[in-house]
C-alpha cells in the first residue's frame, strides 16, 4: 500500500520535474551525447550494423549462396569486397552475415540476461538455503572452462543456429547471476524494501516491482557488454566448425573458410575479420558509455 | 581466518563433485562410440564390444563412475582411445607447452597492461588517457583467432618468416627459436585480457585515488608520486590480482585455437580434439583437470584476497 | 638397385604369370628411369631421357650424380597419427607403417606401367589358377630394437601370422574383405615359401598383397606385444624412433637394411598439423620439404611464395561421394535417387573446388586407368540435366521434396556441401545439411544410421573394392556402411569380374558392371575424380610422383641434394 503510493508520489514528483517540450529533452540529450562521443560512436557502429542486418536482402547486391563471379579475386567494381573460394561475394555475405551475428547475439545475451537475472534477484533477495544452493551451482559454472563447455554441449546438442543461441546464453547466465545477485543484495538493504515488506508486500512482488526496476540498468548495461562477448563466442564457435552450419554465412565461419585457401584470399579473411572486429568495438563502446551514464557511482571514476 | 579458509575448502571440494558428475554424464550421454571411432571402418561387432569391455562401457553409469574416480584419485588417468598412449605421459609432455604459454601471456599482461592502466589513471582525461582506452577496447574487440592468423600468415607471406613449427623446442636447448615459438602466440593470447587488464588497474586506481585516505595524505603534504606509489597501488592491485588470478586459470585450461593456428602441441588442443573425438579417458581426465585447476586458483586468490584485505575475513 | 628394373618389369613371364601382376600392363616408358633412379636408362622402350623429369624423377635430377646419403627430411599432414597399427591405421600410420614395414611386393593400380616392387619376395609364381607362391629373401633382417624382438630374418611363418591376423575379425582391417571373401588358406612351406590359396580364381591376389594400408609383414613376436599399435618394429628401410601425437614422429636410416647402400635419408620426419593453414605456413617457410595442395591454383600460388620447389600433378584415388540409404524414404525410389543425381553438376565441382582441374567418374575412379569408363560416357550416362530431374520428382509425386543429409564438419567436405544444396534448390529440392564432428559421424555411418551422407572415401585400391559398394551387404561385406542396396544381378557381375584372370577381358567386365550399376539408379556415386598437387622442394631428388600408395615403396630412393 505505502509502497503503491510511495512510486506514485515518486512518479508524480518525476512527471513535474521532466522538461516540457521535446526541445529540452533533445538539449539533454545532446550534452549526455557531447559528453560521451565514444558512445556515440559505438552507438553509430551498433546503429549502421542493425540496419544492414534488418535490410540485408535489399542492400546486399548478390544473394547469399549464389557463385556470382570468379573464385578468389580481389575487389572490383562488380564485388566490393571481392569473392571468396566460391566465387562468392564477399560483400553480400558479410552483409548476411551481421543478420546471423545480430540475430545469435540478441537473442543468447537476451535469453542468457533475462534468465541470469531471474536467478540472481531470486538468489540475492531469498538469501538463505536457497541462495547458497544457487551461488554453489553459479560457481560451478563459472569454474566450469568456458570454452569446452560450448563445445560438450555442442556435441550433444549438434550444431544448429538455435543450439548456438542456446550454447551462448547458457555461458552468460552464470556471471550475470552472480553479478546480479551482488546487486540485489545491496538493494535488499534499502528503505523502501523494508518499508513495502512491513506493509505486507509479497515477496515476488517486491522482486518484481522495486528490485528488477533498480537493478535494471545494470543488467543493460551487462547484457550492452556482454553482445560484444557473445558475438565472439559465436565466431570462436563457427571457426572451429561447431557453431552455425554452413551455408549461413557466418563472419566467423567465412575467416575459417578462407584460412585453407590463404594467401589467395586474404580478402575473405579481412572483412569478415573487421566486420566482426568493428561490431563488437561498438558494443564495447556503447556499454561503455551506457555504464558512465546510468550507473552513477561509477560516474566520479571516469 | 581458519573457519574461512575451512569453509572455502569444503566448497572447492563439492564443486569439483559436481563437476566430475556434469563431465560423467555429458560424455556419456552425447552419441558417438569411441569404440567406433577405434576401430575405423571395418570394426566388428565383437572388437566393439571387446573395446566397451575394456573401458568399462558395458556396466552402468553409477558403476563406470565409481571406479573412474577411483582410477582418478589413484593417478591411473587412463589411455586414449585412439592412440593408446597413456593420458599421464601426454600430459606430462604437454603441460610444460601449456604452462610455457601461460607464464609468457601473463607477464605480456602484467608487464604491459598494469602500467598502461595506471598511466591512464594518472593522466585522467588526457590525450594519453584516451589513447590507452580505445587501444583496450580495440584489444577487447578483436577476434583473437583472427589476429592469430593475420600474426602467423602475414609474414610468411610477405617475408618468408615464421617460427619454428611441428616440435617445441625446449627453452634450455634454443632459447632464441623458443622464445620465436611462444612470443607471438603469448601475445596474441594477452590481447584480451592486457584490455581487460588495463581498464581494470585504471578503474580500480581512480577508485582508489578518490578515497578519504588518500586525501588525508595528500593533506599531510606527501607528494603526487609518492602517495600513488604507497597508498593507492597497494589497494588498487587488489582486485586487479584477483582477475588475473581467475584470468590464468582459464589460459591454463584453454588457449585451444591459439594452440592449434600455432601448431603448440599443449593441453588446450589436447581436451579439444579428445571432446571432438569422444575420447572419454582423455576427455574425463583434462576437463576434470581443467575444472581442478580453476577452482584451486580461485581458492588461492580468494585466500590471497582476504589476506591483504581484512575487510573480507570477517564477513 | 632396385628390383623393378632388373627383374620383371620387362615382360619376361608372359601369358600366365602376366597375368599374375593383378592386372597391371607391363607396359615400357619413361616411368622406369624413376625406379632406376636415374642413373641409368634401361632398354626401356619410348622412354626418351627428356621424358623423365615428367615421368617421376622429380626436380632437379642429376642423372650421374651420387646419391648423398644423410640429411633431414620433412614431411607433413593434417590429422592427428592415431597409432601406427601395421594393419588397421584409421589414417594408414600417416606415412609410417610403409616406410617402417616391408610388404610382400608393392604395387598399384595408379601406375600400372610401373610393374611390380619386389620387395620380401624375390619372385611369385601361380601354378595354378587358385594359388600363388611367393619366394621370399632370406636376409631381410627385423630391425634392432629395445622390445625384445629377436633379430633375425623375417621368414614365411612371419608372413603368414602377419596375413592371418588380418584375416582375423577382431584385428578390424580393411583387408578382412578380399581375405574373408577369397581366400582358402594360408601356409608357410617353408622358411622361405609361402603360399596362399584361394576359393576360385580371384584377379586381385597380387594387388591386394602389394597394399600397404592391410598387408604389411611384421615379426611374429612383435604381433604378439601390446604394444603393436603404439610402436612400429619391421624390417624395412627406416626406424620408428619417437611418435608424439599432435606433435611429429621421427624416424632413422635402417643401417641394416637388405638393400645395401639404401635408403639414403638419414633422418624422416613427419609432422602433424592440427590446422591446415599452420601447415601450409610450414611449408611457405622452409621447414618441410613436400605440401599437398587442395588444389591446382593454390600450388601455383604457393610457389611463387616458395620458389625453390615444383609443382607435381598426379592421378589420385580420393573422391568425395554421396550415400543415400535405401531402406529410408525417399531413397527407396529409384525414381528419386536419378532425379538428385541429374540435378548434381559435376562440372560445377570441377570448376570451383579443383579450380578448373578434375573428371567426371562413374563408380570406379579415373585413377585406375582403364577400368574407368571413359569421360565422355560417363557424361552420357549420368549426365546433368535439371529438366529430367524436375519431370523425375513430378513422376514420383514429390515436386518439392526435402531431405535431410549428415556429413562431418571438415573444411573440404563443407564446401562441397555448399554447391550440393545450391544445386538441388536450382530444382526444388530442399536439401537439408544436418553437419556432425567426424567421430559422430563415422560411428553413425558405420551402423548405417544416416540418411543421406555427402562424405570423403578412402581411397580404394581396386576396382573389387569400389564396386563392393553396390553388393548386397555392403562394402565390407558384413553389413557395415550398407546402403541396402542388393541387387542379385549386380552381385553376380562383380563376383564374375573379379574372377577373370585375363586381363583384357576383365577390364571389359568391369566396364559392363558399372553400366549395369548405374543403370539400377545406383545409391552411392561420386562428385568428381580429383588429382593431388604436390609441391616439392628441388632438393628432393627421386620424389616417388605418380605411383599412389606404391610410392612407399620407393621412398628408399629418396635422397637430399643438400
Amino acid at each position: 500500500m505505502v509502497g503503491q503510493t510511495e512510486a506514485r508520489r515518486e512518479g508524480v514528483a518525476a512527471l513535474a520535474l521532466r522538461p516540457a517540450g521535446g526541445a529540452l529533452r533533445l538539449r539533454r540529450a545532446w550534452q549526455v551525447a557531447r559528453a560521451n562521443p565514444l558512445g556515440v560512436l559505438g552507438g553509430l557502429l551498433i546503429a549502421t550494423l542493425v540496419v544492414v542486418g534488418l535490410f540485408a536482402p535489399l542492400i546486399a547486391p548478390y544473394p547469399i549462396n549464389e557463385f556470382s563471379g570468379l573464385p578468389a579475386r580481389g575487389p572490383s567494381a562488380a564485388h566490393l569486397f571481392g569473392t571468396d573460394k566460391f566465387g562468392q561475394d564477399i560483400f553480400s555475405r558479410v552483409v548476411h552475415g551481421a543478420r546471423i551475428s545480430l540475430e545469435v547475439g540478441f537473442l543468447a545475451v537476451g535469453i542468457g540476461t533475462v534468465v541470469g537475472m531471474a536467478i540472481g534477484i531470486l538468489s540475492g533477495y531469498m538469501g538463505g538455503v536457497v541462495d547458497a544452493v544457487v551461488q554453489r551451482c553459479v560457481d560451478t559454472a563459472i569454474a566450469f572452462p568456458q570454452l569446452i563447455l560450448l563445445l560438450v554441449v555442442i556435441r550433444v546438442l549438434g550444431p544448429s543456429i538455435t543450439n548456438v543461441i542456446l550454447v551462448v546464453a547458457i555461458g552468460i547466465i552464470p556471471g550475470v547471476a552472480r553479478v546480479v545477485r551482488g546487486a540485489v543484495l545491496s538493494e535488499r538493504q534499502n528503505q523502501y524494501v523494508e518499508a513495502a515488506r512491513a506493509t505486507g508486500a509479497s515477496g515476488a512482488r517486491i522482486m518484481l516491482r522495486h528490485i528488477a526496476p533498480n537493478v535494471l540498468p545494470l543488467g543493460i548495461v551487462i547484457a550492452t557488454t556482454l553482445l560484444g562477448s557473445a558475438i565472439l563466442a559465436e565466431a570462436s564457435l563457427s571457426f572451429l566448425g561447431l557453431g552455425v552450419p554452413p551455408p549461413n554465412p557466418s563472419w566467423g565461419a567465412d575467416i575459417s573458410a578462407s584460412r585453407t585457401s590463404f594467401p589467395i584470399n586474404t580478402w575473405a579473411a579481412l572483412f569478415p575479420g573487421l566486420a566482426i572486429s568493428l561490431t563488437v568495438l561498438g558494443f564495447n563502446l556503447l556499454g561503455d558509455a551506457l555504464r558512465d551514464v546510468l550507473d552513477p557511482r561509477l560516474r566520479g571514476a571516469r | 581466518m581458519h573457519r574461512y579458509i575451512a569453509r572455502r575448502l569444503v566448497m572447492a571440494a563439492a564443486i569439483l563433485w559436481f563437476i566430475s558428475i556434469a563431465v560423467f554424464v555429458l560424455l556419456r550421454v552425447s552419441p558417438g562410440d569411441p569404440a567406433l571411432l577405434q576401430q575405423g571402418i571395418n570394426a566388428t561387432p565383437e572388437k566393439i564390444a571387446a573395446v566397451h569391455r575394456e573401458l568399462g562401457l558395458d556396466r552402468p553409469l553409477v558403476v563406470q563412475y565409481v571406479r573412474w574416480v577411483g582410477q582418478v584419485v589413484r593417478g591411473d588417468l587412463g589411455r586414449s582411445v585412439l592412440t593408446q598412449t597413456s593420458v599421464t605421459e601426454e600430459f606430462r609432455a604437454r603441460f610444460p607447452v601449456s604452462l610455457q604459454l601461460m607464464l609468457m601471456t601473463l607477464a605480456w599482461i602484467v608487464l604491459i597492461g598494469i602500467p598502461l592502466g595506471i598511466i591512464s589513471a594518472v593522466k585522467r582525461n588526457s590525450p594519453v588517457d584516451y589513447a590507452v582506452r580505445l587501444l583496450a577496447i580495440l584489444g577487447l574487440s578483436v577476434p583473437a583467432f583472427w589476429v592469430a592468423t593475420l600474426t602467423l600468415m602475414v609474414p610468411a607471406q610477405l617475408w618468408g618468416y615464421a617460427p619454428p613449427l611441428g616440435k617445441q623446442i625446449a627453452l634450455w636447448e634454443n632459447p632464441i627459436d623458443n622464445l620465436r615459438q611462444f612470443g607471438p602466440a603469448s601475445l596474441v593470447l594477452a590481447l584480451g585480457p592486457i584490455a581487460s587488464i588495463m581498464r581494470l588497474t585504471r578503474s580500480s586506481l581512480l577508485e582508489v585515488l578518490r578515497q578519504d585516505y588518500i586525501r588525508t595524505a595528500r593533506a599531510k603534504g606527501l607528494r603526487g608520486r609518492a602517495v600513488i606509489a604507497r597508498h593507492a597501488l597497494k589497494n588498487a592491485l587488489i582486485p586487479v590480482v584477483t582477475v588475473l588470478g581467475l584470468l590464468s586459470a582459464g589460459l591454463l585450461g584453454g588457449a585451444v585455437i591459439i594452440e592449434q593456428i600455432f601448431a603448440l602441441r599443449g593441453l588446450g588442443q589436447y581436451i579439444f580434439t579428445s571432446l571432438l573425438q569422444k575420447d572419454f579417458p582423455v576427455a574425463q581426465s583434462l576437463v576434470m583437470y581443467t575444472a581442478a585447476a580453476v577452482v584451486l586458483i580461485n581458492l588461492v586468490v580468494d585466500l590471497l584476497y582476504a589476506v591483504l584485505d581484512p575487510r573480507i575475513r570477517y564477513t | 638397385m632396385s628390383e623393378i628394373c632388373g627383374r620383371n618389369g620387362m615382360g619376361r613371364r608372359a601369358t600366365r604369370r602376366a597375368a599374375l601382376r593383378g592386372g597391371v600392363l607391363v607396359a615400357a616408358g619413361a616411368a622406369f628411369a624413376l625406379a632406376c633412379g636415374g642413373k641409368k636408362e634401361q632398354a626401356a622402350t619410348g622412354g626418351a631421357p627428356a621424358a623423365t623429369a615428367r615421368a617421376g624423377v622429380a626436380p632437379t635430377t642429376a642423372p650421374n650424380q651420387q646419391p648423398k646419403v644423410g640429411g633431414e627430411y620433412r614431411v607433413g599432414f593434417t590429422g592427428p597419427f592415431a597409432g601406427v597399427d601395421p594393419h588397421n591405421s584409421v589414417y594408414g600410420g600417416s606415412g609410417i607403417v610403409p616406410i617402417v614395414y616391408n610388404y610382400l611386393i608393392r604395387t598399384s593400380l595408379v601406375a600400372p606401367e610401373k610393374g611390380i616392387l619386389q620387395e620380401l619376395a624375390v619372385s611369385q609364381e601361380q601354378p595354378e589358377s587358385t594359388t600363388v607362391i611367393f619366394k621370399l629373401r632370406p636376409d631381410a633382417m627385423i630391425q634392432e630394437n629395445k622390445h625384445g624382438v629377436p633379430v633375425r630374418p623375417i621368414d614365411a611363418e612371419d608372413v603368414k601370422a602377419s596375413f592371418e591376423r588380418v584375416a582375423d575379425p577382431r584385428s578390424a582391417s580393411n583387408g578382412f574383405s578380399w581375405i574373408n571373401e577369397w581366400v582358402d588358406h594360408f601356409e608357410a612351406v617353408d622358411k622361405t615359401t609361402f603360399k596362399i590359396v584361394t576359393k576360385s580364381p580371384y584377379a586381385w591376389v597380387l594387388n591386394n598383397v602389394g597394399n600397404n594400408l592391410y598387408s604389411a609383414i611384421v615379426p611374429r613376436e612383435w604381433l604378439a606385444s601390446p604394444d603393436l599399435k603404439k610402436h612400429a618394429i619391421g624390417s624395412g628401410p627406416f626406424i620408428l624412433q619417437s611418435v608424439e601425437e599432435g606433435g611429429q614422429a621421427v624416424l632413422t636410416r635402417n643401417p641394416n637394411y637388405w638393400e645395401k647402400g639404401k635408403p639414403y635419408i638419414g633422418t624422416y620426419i613427419i609432422k602433424s598439423f592440427a590446422d591446415l593453414a599452420t601447415y601450409r605456413t610450414a611449408f611457405t617457410t622452409n621447414q618441410l620439404d613436400v605440401y599437398s595442395a587442395p588444389n591446382v591454383e593454390e600450388a601455383k600460388e604457393l610457389l611463387k611464395t616458395r620458389k625453390d620447389a615444383q609443382h607435381l600433378q598426379d592421378p589420385s584415388f580420393g573422391f568425395l561421394s554421396f550415400w543415400m540409404n535405401v531402406r529410408e524414404k525417399p531413397w527407396d525410389d529409384p525414381r528419386i535417387r536419378r532425379a538428385v543425381r541429374r540435378a548434381v553438376n559435376p562440372q560445377e565441382y570441377i570448376q570451383i573446388i579443383g579450380r578448373g582441374d578434375g573428371f567426371w567418374i562413374g563408380p570406379i575412379t579415373y585413377a585406375m586407368r582403364d577400368y574407368a569408363l571413359p569421360e565422355e560416357e560417363v557424361k552420357r550416362l549420368m549426365p546433368y540435366n535439371p529438366q529430367e530431374a524436375k519431370q523425375l520428382l513430378q513422376a514420383a509425386g514429390q515436386p518439392n521434396l526435402t531431405f535431410k543429409f549428415q556429413h562431418p564438419t571438415s573444411s573440404n567436405v563443407i564446401d562441397y556441401v555448399n554447391i550440393f544444396v545450391r544445386q538441388m534448390q536450382a530444382v526444388g529440392i530442399t536439401a537439408q545439411a544436418e553437419p556432425m564432428d567426424a567421430g559422430t559421424w563415422v560411428a553413425q555411418y558405420f551402423q548405417s544410421k544416416l540418411t543421406a551422407s555427402l562424405s570423403l572415401n578412402q581411397e580404394y585400391a581396386n576396382p573389387d573394392f569400389a564396386l563392393h559398394w553396390y553388393v548386397t551387404r555392403g562394402i565390407t561385406g558384413n553389413g557395415r556402411y550398407d546402403t541396402g542396396f542388393s541387387d542379385p544381378e549386380v552381385d553376380a557381375a562383380v563376383k564374375k569380374a573379379a574372377g577373370i584372370l585375363d586381363e583384357k577381358e576383365r577390364i571389359k567386365a568391369y566396364q559392363e558392371a558399372q553400366r549395369l550399376i548405374i543403370a539400377k539408379d545406383p545409391p552411392f556415386w561420386n562428385f568428381f575424380g580429383i588429382r593431388s598437387n604436390v609441391l616439392v622442394s628441388n632438393e628432393v631428388i627421386n620424389y616417388p610422383r605418380g605411383l599412389g600408395s606404391l610410392g612407399y615403396g620407393f621412398v628408399k630412393d629418396i635422397w637430399l641434394n643438400r
